[in-house]
């Protein structure tokens, strides 16, 4: 085989192929991006939150040009239990967009803004081929030396493969680079956008022209998946939706879309939504294995990002900033590596040493045994929304009953719905997964 | 095959029983119809072996999970594959990877999400 005419193939146009491709094509690189859509962002979706201090270092003064909804200048969580919400917010003024920046997060939908990005990659000078399915790695004597893909005589040798092909990465997982994750392990998400006008929106979920807030909501709303509902304030939509491990319909004999409608309808939601018009339904997987399921990162010629290489912090609902700073880690270490002319796993190592210099594995490594404690404990999920509206409730309830006579109550009824030990070890165990 | 029913046939009851749904989009077949799709003349899902006998356990828990509903019991009492509805989410190939097998559409085909 003769000098690649690539020095890179970036698999993907999402946030982290995107964000590899735009690093290596500044860099200098001659990079091909190979995406399956007729265009980037066509097959993509998410919640969804971006966030500026993992986009900001790949395209500077992105908020200026971006498809971006709205900034998420609060950020609130309930919990339902029959008739009862509990709500708990964050607002702050330094979340807003400023003179002198972007603000914290952004809500996007991702079919413009992936468009977007793989847009700014192409300015930088990489190249794009689009309607083009990557069906395996080419490979020698163990080394990656290029992509296969659907195309006649499709096969694209290059110096390194990026591999951004997300939470089914079937070309990584063929070659045995990771491989098809635990039912266990995987989310599924449901989601809507709907369409409100703009007064309307902002009127119901006060926020002004420059404002957006989220909402993560736990309890008996997800009728006993693992998982929340969500709603996201956009431009003139709001993004509703849901999520539970892909095991859990089938064990509930729930469908998907019924709990996503009934999440829609749900007392505490419906009055936000009532008269929008649904423009788009969707559908797509979250990989939470996290830390102890990761694939190799570094082979070869070969590294692997984003939701391909199980990046993502479920808790937090961080997956697109974990995608953006993998794809530009990728994208730097490659530079170096064809720099020195070395592609090797040894070549390509400043990828690693970056990734367990930033958030990204140690969160990935602090978090390690979150998902595993509460797919384990799914009574934590149950009971507690109970405890905690029951004693709201009785706190708020004026009825006669003297104040001190209520906190005994309280406490009473507390540790009758959980032993006082039982409650003790509960929540060591949280903090002992949550506080690392 | 699973075709999308009339928008206006509201055959999915709500909770709180018949009161409506709070966007047009109540159904299944109501959701799917907002997608844009280019399909490619064959099928990108294709059952692994000749079982396709509805009593599978593994088609059941399809029918709950996949959020499409590419998976239905048939007339004839065999597993039926409404690929054309498929969102192409990976569900199926991550619950039932010996007995579906689901690939990518062709480069260019299958949905085309303008919001996503």
């Amino acid at each position: 085989m003769g000098m690649p005419a690539f020095d890179a193939v970036v698999i993907g146009a999402g946030p982290a192929g995107n964000a590899a491709a735009i690093t290596l094509a500044k860099g200098g690189a001659k990079v091909l991006q190979v995406e399956r859509g007729k265009a980037p962002g066509e097959k993509n979706l998410m919640g969804g939150v971006i966030y500026s201090s993992s986009l900001s270092p790949i395209v500077p003064n992105f908020w200026q040009s971006a498809p971006l909804e709205r900034p998420v200048t609060e950020q609130n969580y309930w919990v339902t239990d029959g008739g009862s919400v509990a709500k708990f917010g964050f607002a702050d003024s330094a979340f807003a967009e400023s003179e002198d920046g972007p603000a914290n997060a952004y809500t996007v939908l991702r079919a413009p803004f992936d468009k977007w990005m793989a847009g700014e990659a192409k300015k930088a000078g990489a190249m794009l081929l689009p309607a083009t399915v990557v069906t395996d790695l080419l490979m020698e004597e163990g080394r990656v030396v290029g992509v296969a893909t659907d195309r006649p005589n499709g096969e694209i040798p290059a110096k390194i493969v990026i591999s951004g092909e997300g939470v089914n990465a079937f070309a990584s997982w063929k070659a045995g680079f990771g491989k098809r994750p635990d039912p266990s392990e995987v989310a599924l998400v449901v989601k809507e956008v709907i369409e409100l006008p703009q007064g309307v929106l902002e009127a119901r979920f006060g926020v002004g022209a420059g404002e957006g807030k989220t909402f993560e909501i736990f309890g008996d709303i997800t009728q006993g998946c693992l998982g929340y509902a969500f709603l996201y304030t956009n431009k003139n939509t709001v993004s509703v939706g849901v999520g539970g491990l892909v095991t859990d319909f089938a064990d509930l004999k729930l469908a998907s879309y019924e709990l996503l409608e009934n999440v829609k309808n749900h007392s505490v939601v419906r009055p936000l939504l009532e008269g929008g018009k649904t423009l788009e339904y969707g559908g797509h997987l979250i990989p939470e294995g996290g830390y102890t399921s990761l694939p190799p990162l570094v082979s070869d010629g070969f590294l692997m990002t984003g939701d391909a290489a199980l990046m993502v912090n479920a808790v937090h609902r961080e997956g697109s900033n974990f995608a953006f700073a993998s794809g530009r880690m990728a994208g730097e270490a490659a530079l170096e590596a064809i720099a020195s002319d070395d592609l090797s796993a040894k070549g390509l190592s400043g990828y690693r040493t970056r990734l367990e210099d930033s958030f990204i594995l140690k969160d990935l490594k602090s978090y390690e045994g979150v998902f595993p404690f509460f797919r384990s404990r799914r009574d934590i999920m149950e009971d507690y929304p109970a405890i905690m509206t029951d004693a709201l409730r009785s706190l708020f309830t004026v009825d006669g009953t003297a104040k001190g006579q209520k906190k005994k109550d309280l406490v009473k009824a507390v540790f009758k719905a959980k032993r006082p030990l039982a409650l003790l070890s509960d929540l060591y165990k949280m903090w002992r997964v949550l506080g690392k | 095959m699973a075709g999308f029913r009339q928008v206006n046939d509201s055959s999915t009851d709500n909770e709180g029983g018949d009161a409506k749904g709070v966007t047009q989009a109540t159904t299944i077949e109501e959701k799917l119809f907002t997608i844009n799709h280019d399909h490619h003349a064959e099928t990108h899902i294709t059952c692994i072996g000749d079982d396709r006998d509805w009593g599978n356990k593994a088609f059941e828990a399809l029918q709950w999970a996949c959020p499409a509903k590419v998976y239905e019991k048939g007339e004839d009492g065999a597993l039926e594959i409404g690929w054309e509805n498929c969102i192409e989410c990976g569900t199926c190939q991550i619950l039932a990877p010996d007995h579906i097998l689901w690939v990518f559409p062709k480069g260019g085909f299958g949905i085309r999400n303008a919001h996503g």
